[in-house]
């Protein structure tokens, strides 16, 4: 018997947004009652076109209407930077300071027993090719400033210890513990520009 | 540094009660049962933002309750700051506020207010439990030096996901342990960060804690503090790749056990009369001795360290004593600033004689 109301159903929907709880989800699917049936189809709509139309690019992990990515793609981009980013939410923060005019890498997440997350789990196995590819002469680790992220950094510099390229870390101008994507573009640009040997 | 003014709401059996504090302090009287204990607590909760206890939040709010608030108003340097720390059982969530401003992490309040709580009760379960004497001196080292508490938390998550690979991985790291060399060093820099500010506390500590046991025990006995651990002895700057070194040393061990064998997490605070261990061979009253002393050595290094004088909290000191010993404890005291102190039995001479005035519970 499924007893469960549409609306139990929307609010369950919902609650595997990161960040919106139960309470929330379900004030959500209450509010959306009250919006015009137009208002709901487009944002229904706009759901379904990016899962659709957003493809994740096979050289770096970014997301973008092609493969490859419109950054992987464009020929003014400097080709001997690759910097190593967490996530997309990342790519992006880096984009907006307009600092860094290299390519990416991105692993879409950090090592943590924890949550289960070892190395197959993150973007790594295409790095070493694509490091071993030539072009590439400074690999940058900008991972989050924490536990985490450090840890992924340490295991990335063990993995690239053999190969020809230098491998630098972003500057800790970064409050430890923040979100990198919510960090002021002043102090991401000051990280970057004080990056250093490992 | 001094509380003036206290505000429980719902806090253990507490509903709504207010405390107002004289600069010099106060003692309070009550029966047992009536919440002495839990008022102390509740004023240390301001400190550290946690039960001193080991409770956990949820068993401090009252029962029948949701939620509870600890507020304090302090006086630094003439100064008056309002803290206030306040826990939802129903969300899960603790907050912490200083001057109405929300911190944005609870532990940001360590520091704000300086206290040190002695109560006989504990006086066992601290001597006798290693994890507890580290704790002891770890939670004082935070009072005076945030960096401290942040490196304790950095060690402790990095612990954590190196113990669950251990765990989880062993098979694995036999044949390639890089995912385990990934943790090792973030876990040497701040486990030689801790053992360095450690040894360096004990040893203010250690002179101070010696000289007030010879005041308060009447035996010629000396106190002394050990500290053992795998890169006890090393010199400073040899601290970080000793640790790495143990790590590495034991890597087999580590992988068969599932978890991490040395490190500060590991190491020995051992408090010793005459060399012997206090807690395998002290009596009940030298073990209360040894462990007054050193509380009453916290605070002058808490006022070394930070310049204000810390609240000191006395809970049933008397309870064991004899009028002699009370009122040398007393005298003792009267050399720090503000005192709360808690006693069971009728106000008796001793207190009503001394500087602070009698509340009762
Ligand atoms: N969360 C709680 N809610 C209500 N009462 C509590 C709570 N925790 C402890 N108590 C009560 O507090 C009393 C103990 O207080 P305590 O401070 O130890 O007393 P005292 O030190 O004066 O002897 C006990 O009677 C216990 O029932
Ligand atoms: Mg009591
Ligand atoms: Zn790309």
């Amino acid at each position: 018997m499924n007893s469960e109301s549409p609306i139990d159903r929307l609010a369950k929907g919902l609650n595997r947004l990161p960040g919106v709880g139960p309470k929330s989800a379900r004030r959500i699917a209450l509010d959306m009652l009250t919006w015009d049936t137009e208002e709901v189809r487009r944002l229904a709509d706009l759901m379904v076109d990016v899962k659709t139309n957003v493809k994740s690019c096979t050289v770096c992990g970014n997301l973008g209407l092609t493969d490859p990515c419109s950054i992987c793609d464009d020929s003014r981009r400097d080709r001997t930077l690759l910097m190593v980013v967490d996530t997309v939410a990342n790519l992006l923060a880096v984009e907006r300071t307009a600092h860094f005019r290299g390519v990416y890498h991105v692993l879409g997440g950090r090592l943590s027993p924890l949550e289960g997350v070892s190395p197959e789990d993150l973007n790594l196995a295409s790095l070493p090719d694509r490091i071993a590819g030539g072009e590439v002469q400074e690999v940058i680790l900008a991972n989050e400033p924490t536990v985490e992220g450090d840890a992924t950094a340490q295991y990335l510099s063990q993995l690239l210890a053999g190969a020809p390229v230098e491998v630098t870390q972003i500057a800790r101008g970064l409050p430890v513990g923040s979100d990198l994507a919510l960090a002021d573009q002043v102090t991401l640009s000051r990280a970057l520009e004080g990056r250093r040997q490992l | 540094m001094h509380l003036s003014r206290l505000k429980l709401t719902d806090y253990r059996n507490f509903d709504r009660t207010t405390v107002e504090l004289p600069v010099e302090g106060i003692a309070i009287s009550g029966q047992n049962g009536r919440g002495k204990s839990n008022l102390l607590e509740a004023i240390f909760f301001l400190a550290i933002a946690k039960s001193a206890r080991g409770a956990q939040d949820r068993d401090v709010v009252r029962w029948g309750a949701q939620s509870f608030v600890v507020e304090g108003s302090i006086i630094r340097q003439d100064v008056p700051i309002e803290l206030r720390v306040a826990f939802d059982s129903q969300q899960q969530k603790k907050k912490a506020f200083v001057d109405g401003e929300p911190l944005p992490r609870v532990s940001g309040i360590v520091g704000q207010f300086n206290a040190v709580l002695f109560s006989p009760e504990d006086v066992d379960l601290v001597l006798r439990t290693p994890a507890e004497r580290r704790r002891l001196l770890d939670i004082l080292i935070s009072q005076s030096n945030p960096s401290h508490l942040s490196d304790l938390e950095t060690y402790r998550r990095v612990l954590a996901q190196r113990n669950r690979l251990l765990k989880d991985e062993g098979h694995r790291l036999r044949v390639d342990s890089s995912q385990l060399d990934a943790w090792d060093s973030q876990l040497a820099e701040a486990g030689a960060r801790i053992v360095s500010d450690r040894l360096a506390t004990l040893s203010f500590i250690e002179a101070r804690a010696c000289s007030f046991y010879q005041r308060i025990s009447s035996e010629a006995q000396a106190l002394s503090l050990a500290y053992r651990g795998a890169v006890a002895s090393s010199a400073a700057d040899a601290r970080f790749s000793d640790l790495l070194d143990a790590l590495r040393s034991r890597r087999e061990d580590e992988i068969r056990l599932g978890h991490t064998l040395s490190g500060p997490h590991r190491d020995h605070l051992v408090f010793q009369l005459d060399g012997r261990p206090v807690h395998k061979f002290g009596s009940k009253g030298q073990m209360k001795s040894a462990l007054l002393s050193w509380k009453l050595a916290e605070a002058v290094y808490l006022e070394a360290h930070t310049g204000h004088q810390p609240v000191l909290l006395m809970d049933d000191v008397f309870s064991e004593l004899d009028a002699s010993r009370a009122s040398s404890v007393l005298e003792l005291v009267d050399d720090f600033g503000q005192v709360v102190l808690t006693t069971a039995r009728d106000p008796d001479l001793d207190i009503r004689e001394g500087r602070y005035g009698v509340v009762d519970l």
